[in-house]
């Protein structure tokens, strides 16, 4: 008996060494395994004389695992056949409720079961298919023949012929196929079933607008202007300033509550392309004017408004009309007189010389 | 050498036979893992090992093809029974006829004279 604390030594060490050579196997079958081995082994250990080692009797625990291995080792499933029988059993009593709700359904329309009526609505679902490839194909068709999605094809009538014809085209391909997709392999026919759900999902997305009672056809012409109208401060390109007696004021800085600068619009956009990076005074030897104290950054990095001091707000400033015409009305009125104001002194200069001419001459 | 590969192949036989003979084996009476081996020694398969026998006694219980009990030995520690169930038994009995018929028809096909 004095041999009874080192042979349990033995067994665990034999045992510590079988399970790290099965440590592969699926854990289920592991720990089944495992959780009787020490009795056996201790079983075995009880029929060995004193002198006998285990391993002697029953092989290296390497061998030992291998053993084990190959015949307790169920023939494993693949991971794949596995994971969709696991899926399988779990969504089992929610398919089961489906089928039943969906039998109860066909039996409510005066059909048999749900699989007569999905075999009835099978042609209709085969055009519909048909008749939705036709559409997205004239909507593709459309957006890249005139870059506009939403735009009216069916507003002329070769368009309105193209697309019928496209459509009863596409129908009839569609019914060939689904007619000859009833003999094809069950791969196949999940592709091709795979292929209608993308096509639905991709009708909502494209033609969802016509269902939510928005069509976007009349603003396809100045779509792109409707973008800005929406979004102000991507109108906003420049800032003039004027004083109350109208006149324009240059070099200006806007701050906003917080002394931060109002550096809104975009200097790059001027005329004469600045360079964004030169301070005031480069401006002004880059050729602006002297007494233009224009230049839309200072030494400071801030905006000096307006930004674009020789375009005068016109029409052309903005990009859009309505703006920039209000935007004209109020300095043109108070900029003719001071241009006449000083086109005076020239127009008065000149009688005012003539007679210095005629005196002369 | 050649001995080894004979070693070698009919071990390899025998483990499609594992379930077949450990259930025979037990068919007769309950046994224990270690007292097993020794019956299937005495029986001639000398190459079968521990851990095969174990490893099958295991996935029979798994597949509910025997069922297990403890007695206690006046010599050692405890001992785990295995007995047959009534689905191990009738694994038994199918697995026998698959036997019987495939044992036929290899002695037909081994006996026919050959050609030659």
């Amino acid at each position: 008996m004095t041999d009874v604390p080192s042979r349990t030594a033995e067994i665990d060490a034999y045992l510590v060494a079988v399970e790290r050579h099965l440590a592969d196997l699926p854990e289920a079958i592991r720990e089944d395994l495992m959780s009787d081995l020490d009795a056996h082994l201790a079983e075995v250990a009880a029929d060995l004389d004193a002198g006998t080692a285990l391993r002697d009797l029953l092989g290296s625990p390497e061998a030992y695992a291998r053993e084990l291995r190959e015949t307790a080792e169920v023939p494993r499933e693949r991971a794949g056949d596995r994971l969709r029988r696991g899926l399988r059993q779990t969504a089992e009593p929610l398919t089961r409720r489906l089928k039943d709700w969906a039998d109860k359904y066909a039996v409510s329309t005066g059909h048999a079961d749900a699989a007569e009526l999905r075999d009835r609505l099978r042609p209709g679902w085969w055009a519909l298919r048909g008749a939705l490839v036709a559409l997205v194909f004239l909507y593709l068709f459309a957006a890249a023949q005139f870059n506009a999605t939403g735009y009216n094809l069916l507003g002329s009538i070769p368009g309105t012929l193209l697309a019928i014809a496209l459509v009863l085209l596409c129908v009839w391909a569609s019914l060939r196929i689904g007619k000859k997709s009833l003999e094809w392999g069950r791969r196949r026919r999940l592709w091709t079933g795979a292929a209608g759900v993308a096509l639905v999902a991709y009708s909502f997305y494209a033609f969802g607008w016509s269902l939510s009672g928005v069509v976007p056809i009349g603003s396809v012409e100045n779509a792109s202007d409707d973008y800005y109208y929406d979004d102000p401060a991507s109108y906003l390109s420049d800032i003039y300033v004027y004083d109350e007696n109208g006149e324009p004021l240059t070099g200006v800085y806007l701050f906003d509550q917080n002394g931060d600068p109002i550096m809104i619009g975009d200097p790059w956009n001027c005329e004469p392309a600045m360079d964004p990076f030169a301070t005031a005074e480069e401006h002004r030897s880059q050729g602006a004017p002297e007494g233009d104290a224009s230049g839309a950054f200072d030494d400071l990095g801030y905006y000096q408004y307006p930004l674009c001091a020789d375009q005068a707000p016109d029409t052309t400033a903005g990009p859009s009309a309505t703006p920039s015409e209000s935007a004209t009305a109020t300095p043109g009125e108070t900029a003719t007189p001071a241009e006449d104001s000083t086109a005076t002194p020239e127009t008065t200069a000149t009688p005012s010389a003539t007679p210095e001419e005629t005196a002369t001459s | 050498m050649h001995g080894t590969v004979v070693g070698v192949d009919r071990s390899q036989l025998l483990k499609g036979l594992l379930d077949i003979i450990v259930l025979r084996v037990l068919d007769d009476q309950d046994g224990y893992g270690y007292e097993i081996l020794g019956r299937l020694r005495k029986a001639g398969f000398d190459e079968l090992g521990d851990a095969s026998v174990y490893g099958t006694l295991r996935r029979l219980y798994r597949a509910g093809h025997l069922s297990t009990y403890v007695q206690p030995s006046e010599s050692g520690p405890h001992r785990k029974y295995y007995a047959l169930t009534e689905p191990g038994r009738k694994h038994l009995r199918q697995m026998r006829d698959a036997w019987e018929d495939v044992s036929a028809k290899m002695r037909t096909l081994l006996d026919a004279p050959t050609k030659g």
